[in-house]
């Protein structure tokens, strides 16, 4: 949240400027975020983090690291600010989604600093679109504080396997709890609608589990409008992880492939419900 | 009850669960000894869907009723679900082969619970809750056996042929039966002919497998229901069979993969138009009928009693008029209960469903069809409705319009000859 001083920001054309060749790659990343318009957005030498948050329970992460792109500069350590992700995607999208085999829209970004807008170049066999997004002050955004020395039980899975019972959750209820334990029935998904309750359970055997590591029996209620979200990145996703920390906190962390092949990582919170605790 | 249901099988019923769902809203499940019975019934009780699956359907079946006879009333336990429920359970017809590894369907009376438990890959186990109500047979009053006429098509046929129609707007269909050919006619009760797309569709009895019809027939039935029941048996490739006598009276669908399930659809036709053979002594059977049908109307307080009156004033129904009404009424009636047989004229309701002003237009129409005379004779009878008469009127004139070509009324080659003079 560091505000530079006017002349540091006149002097360097682009505070910050990066390239691809393939707009997909980010667009694809982006596109699983976009439950709400706004998101936060941390520039820094590493790569890019889009984070954005709902109803101040919920949190999603996007790290689109800076080897994805061609071209990466940035002179600061930190650069924040917020924009509209919905235009955001737009913009990126305005060449369509284009068939597979289409050329691809390669893109420019730069960010002059504080006060500037996001500039985007997109470029299609010599079609060029220049589209500005303005930028706005940074909102704060959650810590949810969730330290791997505190996560009682970590299940990774390909993702098919979560994306069909998320995908088949009764949206009659209103909570959805997830029960996660050392002992049968290991991952427990329920739900509790108007037609009657619904369990979903994920054996530890399953051939799509691939690292299952359970200290303690936990079970905690979500919202469902909460977790819904989620579907998203699970879709795109290649593997998820999922994580419980001690106080009840879900940490769902997707692996996802871009088309480049790039590996990129989507990180999903989400506060439980609080309730009389019933273990 | 306890049963399962392998790999094999679950789509069949899922197919089933789907085809049910487009009629009805609860899903009545009662097992016997035999078999487990899926039926539903439709909101307007004009259509009644039964499926009953052996037990050999299913890899593991218990009926969970001993050694009791099914017949003995009080010991048979018959219950309902919420079939949204169970819909949502089955849903992706197209993944529930790929994913379901087995179904177990356990009904457990203690508690009023439904347990369906979806065993899939990944070792997934999806077990769902669903509470029940217990409740009195579903059962429709029909005999198949007592219809004169029957066909037995290829299901593809059918689909084919109903795939010419609107797929969205078109609510109900007309099956004209002559012995020859059947011809399928979109059946729209709008009061301007110009406004609708009219589909007409021509079966040779030589597309059908079985094709016995005594006399012609027109039945107009609901197109939704069909539809439900065609989008299994065309997945399936079974036949269809259909059983029926004349407007008025229920039309009966029914397919089976014997041993392992068999299906039903009930369907209400509408009381409608004279049936093409009509001879010209039906104004003689006008009379009774209209007042049967006043008495029936009065027996369902939810139905408008006048629209009814009128609607059976004005259609002279031969067929099923020469019988007493009352019989009809038994026949097609289709009943929660056999104490309430009385209760839910559903065919009656059928014809209700659509507007008086709706309906009435259709009635010039034949009229003119008939002599003059009687028309200015049922012209008084609708005096209560006369704003839909404007319409008719209205309806009646285009009907006389160069367009209009008579050709496309069915039967128009065989009926009245009065009228052949001027129309051909």
């Amino acid at each position: 949240m560091s505000i530079h001083p006017e002349e540091e920001r006149e002097i360097n054309d682009g505070h910050f400027r990066a390239k691809t060749d393939n707009v997909k790659n980010i667009l694809q990343i982006l596109k699983t975020m976009n439950f709400r318009d706004q998101a936060n957005v941390v520039l820094s030498p590493s790569g890019i983090k889009v984070t954005v948050e709902n109803a101040k329970c919920a949190q999603a992460n996007a790290f689109i690291e800076s080897d994805l792109f061609q071209e990466y500069e940035i002179e600061e350590e930190m650069v924040i600010f917020k924009l509209n992700l919905t235009s955001w995607i737009e913009c990126l999208n305005i060449f369509g989604g284009g068939t597979a085999g289409a050329a691809t829209p390669s893109l420019k970004m730069v960010y002059r600093g504080h006060g500037y807008p996001l500039v985007l170049e997109l470029e299609e066999d010599g079609v060029v679109t220049d589209c500005e997004i303005k930028t706005e002050e940074p909102e704060d955004t959650l810590d949810f504080d969730f330290f791997s020395t505190e996560v009682m039980n970590k299940i990774i899975m390909r993702s098919e396997c979560l994306k069909e019972v998320f995908t088949d959750l009764d949206v009659t209820s209103e909570m959805v709890e997830i029960l996660m334990s050392p002992d049968a029935p290991y991952f427990r998904v329920s739900t509790f609608g108007n037609y009657g309750t619904s369990q979903t359970e994920i054996s530890m055997e399953s051939e799509m589990v691939e690292h299952f590591e359970c200290k303690q029996t936990l079970k905690q209620r979500y919202r469902l409008s909460l977790l819904k979200p989620s579907i998203k990145p699970l879709t795109a996703a290649l593997k998820v992880s999922v994580r419980m920390d001690a106080r009840g906190f879900l940490c769902l962390q997707f692996m996802i492939r871009t088309e480049s092949h790039h590996i990129c990582f989507i990180e999903y919170f989400c506060c439980p419900e609080e309730e009389d605790s019933d273990d | 009850m306890k049963c399962t249901i392998g790999t094999t099988n679950v789509k069949d019923f899922g197919r089933a669960i789907h085809a049910l769902a487009k009629v009805g809203e609860e899903l009545y499940i009662e097992p016997s000894q035999s078999g487990v019975s899926f039926r539903t019934i439709s909101s307007s009780r004009s259509a009644y869907f039964s499926y009953n699956f052996g037990n050999s359907f299913f890899t593991f079946y218990d009926s969970g009723l001993g050694g009791q006879t099914p017949a003995s009333g009080e010991d048979t336990f018959r219950c309902k679900v919420a079939m949204k429920a169970v819909l949502n359970i089955f849903k992706g017809i197209h993944n529930l082969e790929r994913t379901v590894q087995r179904c177990k369907l356990t009904l457990k009376w203690e508690e009023a619970k439904l347990i369906i438990q979806l065993t899939c890959h990944y070792g997934i186990v999806k077990t769902h809750n669903l509470s029940f109500i217990e409740c009195d047979a579903l059962q429709a009053v029909y005999d198949k056996e007592s219809c004169p006429n029957h066909m037995v098509s290829d299901s593809r046929v059918l689909l084919g042929a109903l795939s010419s129609f609107h797929q969205q707007t078109l609510e109900e269909i007309s099956f004209c039966f002559t012995p020859r050919n059947l011809i399928l006619k979109s059946h729209v009760e709008e009061p301007d002919p110009s406004k609708v797309v009219h589909t007409v569709v021509t079966l040779t009895r030589g597309e059908f497998e079985d094709y016995n019809i005594m006399s012609n027939c027109e039945l107009t039935v609901c197109l939704k229901e069909i539809r439900a029941l065609l989008a299994f048996t065309g997945s399936t490739g079974i036949s269809t069979k259909a059983y029926f006598s004349g407007p008025g009276s229920p039309i009966i669908f029914t397919y089976d993969s014997k041993p392992l399930y068999e299906g039903t659809l009930v369907l209400a036709t509408l009381v409608q138009k004279p049936e093409v053979g009509t001879h010209p002594a039906s104004k003689s059977c006008h009379e009774p009928r209209a007042s049967t049908s006043i008495r029936k109307a009065s027996m369902n307080n939810t139905l408008r009693a006048s629209e009814i009156s009128m609607m059976q004033n004005n259609l002279p129904n031969t067929t099923s008029g020469d019988k007493a009404a009352d019989v009809t009424v038994q026949n097609i009636t289709v009943a929660l209960d056999n104490s309430r047989v009385e209760d839910i004229p559903h065919q009656q309701k059928d014809v209700v469903r659509g507007d008086t002003s709706h309906s009435e237009p259709i009635v010039p129409l034949l009229r003119n069809n008939n002599k003059a005379a009687q028309e200015e004779e049922e012209d008084s009878d609708t005096v209560p409705s006369s704003p839909p008469a404007k319409k008719s009127r209205f309806f009646f004139r285009r009907c006389f319009e160069a367009t209009f070509n008579p050709d496309t009324l069915p039967g128009h080659n065989v009926i009245l000859a009065e009228d052949s003079d001027e129309g051909d």
